[in-house]
């Protein structure tokens, strides 16, 4: 059964000047102990999509569709029932593990705050040791519970971020590019922890990047998506041998890949479209290499495609 | 790429060293003359032929930027020498040292925090050449415009009078290296100029820098953690761990054979965009060393999957090994 399930989610930014469509009508389901890997471009409403399961956009952003949660609709949910949720069911990590934890604050601290916030009458030693647990998993001594953030690293940092995250053993974590700040060796450490993660905590992490080698090795199933449309959904494998969404093909072509000696570089070219006012049709034409004249017309529908969901003109009506 | 220009020697740097002072408490200071240093830099020598673009790879911390910095006395040398061209740029001071700068310039990782944000882009590019009193202010704008046209800044008039908050990552930093290019130095250090940027902006901006090296007969100071790019763009690879080449070689040999443990973890780390190749993987014990305390002997032996009883009493010097540079006791 899956544990996360979105259902036609559209989310806008209002501004000034107009509407952001930064996310539109896009579903998808997270199974129990899975690992699904969300990339693009920047700009393409990957992060808006994961904050907005948490439900921690900014007032502006208007939400419509559904986000089940164990078949809980959270964007039915009052603050109150959503405070409650978040951190024990549903957590996230950020991609800048400097900014994300508060200067002036201990780390034991950061995790006490926490555990108050769904349990009041929790003892001191209990939190202590729930803490100790979750900084053990994640590779850190639990000792440095009495540090603070400037003490670490920035990959002890991303660590203690992640044993935050985890700490109260929820179902889906929501990593938003965590290691883009960080360097390869770190990145790797990094990865092997949420691996284990998985493994021992049974628990699905939706792991948002851009960089389709994080993906390769981390991902059970792949969401491609572009200008805040979901354009190709599938099982990494089939993905990656054989992309059906002209986009993802090129993504996928302007990775480098080191073990190849053919060193050319392909890159897509143009930009992403303004999502103040995209492209009428589908939003990929006007980079796309095989434009047909329904493509500018007419958005293609979501398709199913074998096991496959792909939203191209090219895979028929 | 090996022709002709490629074997007269443009950079040598000798021995060079930047070590930052920490504050210790003025008591231990005073009664107990107490010294805390960062070595950031320590004891680096290198060269680089004309038109050969050097990689420095490393994992933060590691001293790279220093080192970038260093070498273009953006911050000064502890000692060590500099020779750039038959001059020491250790020694220059002063004036000449400021005219001198027309010569080589430095991009810089992030292109958000490197251009002024209430300065028109017009100004920030043609900032260096009215340091150096270069043309007219009519000739400065025609120069920077065909710049732009060349960059791909198009319409290049609009750019001209734009402020950087209305571009975006790829045409900032499209705009930095227009800005390092303007005095035509010979010579630009490149400090991870595409770590911000998306991948597929990130190969536009590598190709770019490939198209200008050739145009404006550059030579290369290419420093990165990401060991894609500098396989793309670098001929030679140095890779540096605390503040010190461990190794250095053709980016050929780095990549298919690396000597150095560091070197093979750093390969072995780099997550490959295909999911059927499954790898063992390389991993060092431990976190980077601070650099105010350095282990004693080897620096990475702390750290090494083989490290032996030798490798904790005596530092490894860069030696040759099959035309090599590697400073390691195993290999």
């Amino acid at each position: 059964m899956a544990v996360l399930s979105i259902k036609n989610l559209f989310i806008e930014y209002q501004i000034k000047s107009g509407a952001v469509k930064a996310v539109e009508d896009v579903s998808f389901d997270v199974e129990e102990n899975e690992s699904l890997g969300i990339v693009g471009e920047s700009g393409c409403g990957k992060s808006t999509l994961g904050t907005a399961i948490l439900r921690l956009l900014p007032q502006n952003a208007k939400i419509t569709g559904e986000i089940l949660l164990n078949g809980v609709n959270l964007l039915e949910l009052d603050n109150e029932s959503m405070r409650k949720i978040r951190g024990k069911d549903i957590a996230m990590i950020f991609q800048d593990p400097m900014t994300s934890l508060n200067p002036i604050m201990r780390v034991r601290d950061h995790f006490f705050e926490l555990f108050k916030v769904h349990n009041p009458d929790i003892k001191k030693n209990e939190m202590i040791k729930i803490a100790s647990e979750a900084l053990e998993s994640v590779g850190v001594d639990p000792k440095r519970l009495n540090n603070y953030p400037f003490e670490f690293s920035g990959g002890m940092r991303q660590r203690v971020m992640i044993a935050l995250a985890i700490a109260l053993k929820p179902k889906v974590l929501i990593a938003d590019e965590p290691t883009t700040a960080l360097d390869v060796v770190v990145q790797e450490q990094i990865m092997q922890v949420l691996k284990n993660l998985m493994k021992t905590k049974n628990m699905s992490i939706v792991l948002i990047t851009h960089d389709m080698g994080i993906v390769a090795e981390m991902a059970e199933r792949v969401a491609v998506m572009y200008a805040g449309n979901l354009v190709e959904l599938g099982a990494i494998h089939e993905l990656y041998n054989k992309p059906m969404h002209p986009y993802t093909r090129m993504l996928l072509e302007s990775i480098p890949n080191i073990k190849l000696d053919d060193m050319d570089l392909k890159f897509i070219p143009g930009s992403p479209p303004d999502l103040k006012n995209p492209p009428r049709g589908c939003k990929y034409y006007p980079r796309c290499p095989f434009t047909k004249d329904i493509c500018k017309k007419n958005d293609p529908k979501t398709k199913k495609v074998d096991s496959r969901i792909v939203k191209c003109w090219i895979y028929g009506e | 790429m090996v022709n002709k220009m490629n074997t007269e020697t443009f950079l040598k740097v000798e021995h060079l060293r930047k070590e930052f002072d920490l504050k210790v408490p003025w008591i231990e200071a005073i009664f107990k003359h107490k010294k805390k240093t960062v070595k950031a830099v320590d004891d680096v020598s290198f060269e680089i032929k004309r038109g050969e673009t050097l990689g420095i790879v490393g994992e933060s911390g590691s001293g790279k930027t220093t080192l970038g910095r260093t070498v273009i006395r953006l911050i000064e040398p502890t000692s060590g020498k500099i020779i750039m061209d038959n001059t020491d740029l250790t020694e220059l001071r002063g004036e000449v040292l400021r005219r001198a700068r027309r010569d080589f310039s430095i991009i810089f990782q992030d292109p958000m925090a490197s251009l002024n944000p209430y300065m028109r882009i017009g100004k920030i590019v043609s900032h260096p050449l009215k340091i150096h009193n270069i043309g007219t202010k009519q000739e400065r704008k025609e120069k920077i415009l065909s710049l732009f046209e060349k960059f791909n800044l198009t319409p290049p008039g609009e750019f001209y009078n734009r402020f950087p908050k209305y571009l975006s990552g790829g045409q900032r930093q499209r705009v930095v290296i227009a800005r390092a290019l303007i005095t035509n130095p010979k010579f630009i250090v490149a400090d991870e100029p595409t770590a911000m940027l998306d991948v597929s902006v990130r190969s536009q901006i590598l190709k770019l820098m490939i198209q200008v090296k050739k145009e404006f007969k550059l030579t290369y100071l290419f420093i990165t953690h990401d060991l894609a790019s500098a396989k793309y763009i670098c001929d030679r690879i140095g890779v540096m761990y605390l503040g010190k080449i461990i190794e250095i070689a053709k980016k050929e040999d780095i990549f298919k054979e690396p000597l150095h443990p560091y070197t093979k973890i750093l390969m072995s780390a780099i997550p490959i965009p295909d999911p059927n190749v499954k790898r063992e993987k390389l991993m060092p014990k431990g976190e980077i060393p601070s650099a105010t305390n350095i282990p004693k002997g080897c620096r990475f032996h702390t750290r090494c999957p083989f490290a032996k009883d030798i490798c904790k009493e005596q530092e490894p010097d860069l030696r040759n090994v099959n035309g090599r540079l590697v400073a390691c006791h195993i290999v």
